[in-house]
């Protein structure tokens, strides 16, 4: 087991530092989320649709070709407007479309007039807790069907994944690591049934 | 290296240990369930999976009309717990609907508030449901807490959640502390490693705003 106790050290000691910024960054929103500092619970559908009360600019298009679904035939217009993000959800008919588009720190509105071949375009700026609210909350397990449109959530999503893998990883060897240190093992048993008797029955309670 | 700073190594490393263990289960849930929230692997369905049942109550309302109170009255009569949602009056301001929550289950609520007519559709959720359920509950704002008991443990539920994430931040603090006092070989290389963590993060961050 001894020869093993060097390789288990280095793996805790270097996926720890590589992981500590993300985990920084995750705990603190989680914080955030917890309380109400910001008042993060927005009316989603107001700012859907926020283009109708206040256009900050227009823009033109050409109507993209009709056999692509919803989501492609919004990203077509997107492009042409030159505005990126990660599409919220595409509502509309064969007259006008909203695509509302967000991206950390970003709220976009968009009406797009299908027939003038006009795209109206609301813009609002978010504040830094919005900001990280965003991060901890993608993509998240909302709008299944449509969520990891744009390139950057795909990715954000898959690294937030690759992170939280690590992070389980570093739990591991952490373990393993108490266990080469005699003198805390006792300690270390009452720090762990303390941890399991505070989760085990807050669960317990909450779930009854 | 002096005593005291050796003394200051040594203490880190054991809290750094002792958080680190009576965060295991925590860390383990939290990983666990943010892993399921981005994904929809088959095998934790859970909405799918729900068993549903309906049921009525006759109760008498009061007048009172703000929203918070008539859900705390309601809940209060029909006996449920959990945390609330989705508050809603029909146009007519005859039917009032909400959503009450504990991980495992939902009651959908629609109150008659003209014959105390209550009509409760009750939802109960697998594990996965649970899992995902601890891992976005909040803490309860003050108009949302009441008397009942799931209300205090909502609040200490999300007492335990800033103690792990504010434990989190001390235990990434220590690991830095002790990479900090490395020996040199180990010190660049963690360097490396915690340098390679950053700008991952900034370069992302910056691609994504």
């Amino acid at each position: 087991m001894k020869k093993y106790y060097q390789v288990v050290k280095d793996l805790h000691f270097y996926i720890g530092l590589f992981i500590s910024p993300i985990i920084i960054i995750f705990a603190f929103s989680a914080l955030v989320l917890n309380h109400d500092f910001t008042d993060w619970q927005d009316d989603w559908q107001e700012w859907f649709f926020s283009v109708n009360d206040n256009v900050d600019k227009t823009a033109g298009f050409t109507i993209p070709a009709p056999d692509k679904n919803d989501i492609d035939y919004a990203k077509d217009i997107l492009n042409q407007i030159n505005i990126s993000g990660e599409i919220a959800g595409v509502f509309g008919d064969s007259i006008q479309m909203y695509i509302p588009v967000t991206k950390p720190g970003y709220r976009i509105s968009i009406r797009a007039d299908l027939i003038a071949e006009i795209a109206y375009i609301h813009e609002t700026k978010t504040n830094f807790w919005k900001r990280l609210i965003w991060l901890h909350k993608m993509p998240g397990p909302h709008n299944a069907n449509i969520r990891g449109n744009w390139i950057y959530t795909k990715i954000w999503g898959s690294l937030a994944d690759f992170f939280v893998i690590l992070l389980l990883l570093s739990s591991i060897t952490g373990i393993i690591l108490w266990y080469y240190f005699k003198n805390e093992i006792a300690i270390g048993i009452i720090a762990l049934l303390i941890g399991f008797i505070s989760i085990a029955s807050l669960v317990i309670g909450l779930t009854v | 290296m002096t005593k005291q700073k050796e003394g200051l190594l040594k203490w880190n490393l054991k809290i750094h240990i002792y958080i680190g263990l009576y965060l295991l289960f925590f860390i383990w849930l939290f990983g666990f369930s943010g892993l399921l929230l981005n994904h929809h692997w088959e095998f934790a369905n859970f909405w799918e999976e729900r068993k549903e049942i309906s049921f009525e109550k006759a109760i008498t309302i009061s007048r009172e009309r703000e929203q918070y109170i008539l859900v705390h009255e309601i809940m209060d009569k029909i006996d449920l717990n959990g945390s609330i949602g989705n508050l809603k009056f029909s146009n007519d301001s005859i039917f009032f609907n909400f959503i009450i929550s504990k991980p495992g289950t939902r009651y959908d609520i629609q109150a008659n508030l003209n014959d105390g007519n209550i009509l409760i559709k009750e939802m109960k959720f697998n594990k996965w449901g649970i899992m995902r359920a601890l891992h976005v509950m909040r803490n309860p704002t003050p108009k949302e807490q009441g008397d009942r008991y799931q209300s205090a443990l909502a609040s200490l539920w999300s007492i335990s959640m800033d103690i792990v994430s504010v434990s989190l931040i001390l235990l990434c603090f220590g690991g830095w502390y002790l990479w900090i006092k490395a020996p040199r070989k180990r010190f660049y290389l963690g360097l490396i490693s915690i340098a390679g963590g950053l700008i991952l993060c900034i370069f992302l961050l910056r691609g994504l705003s």
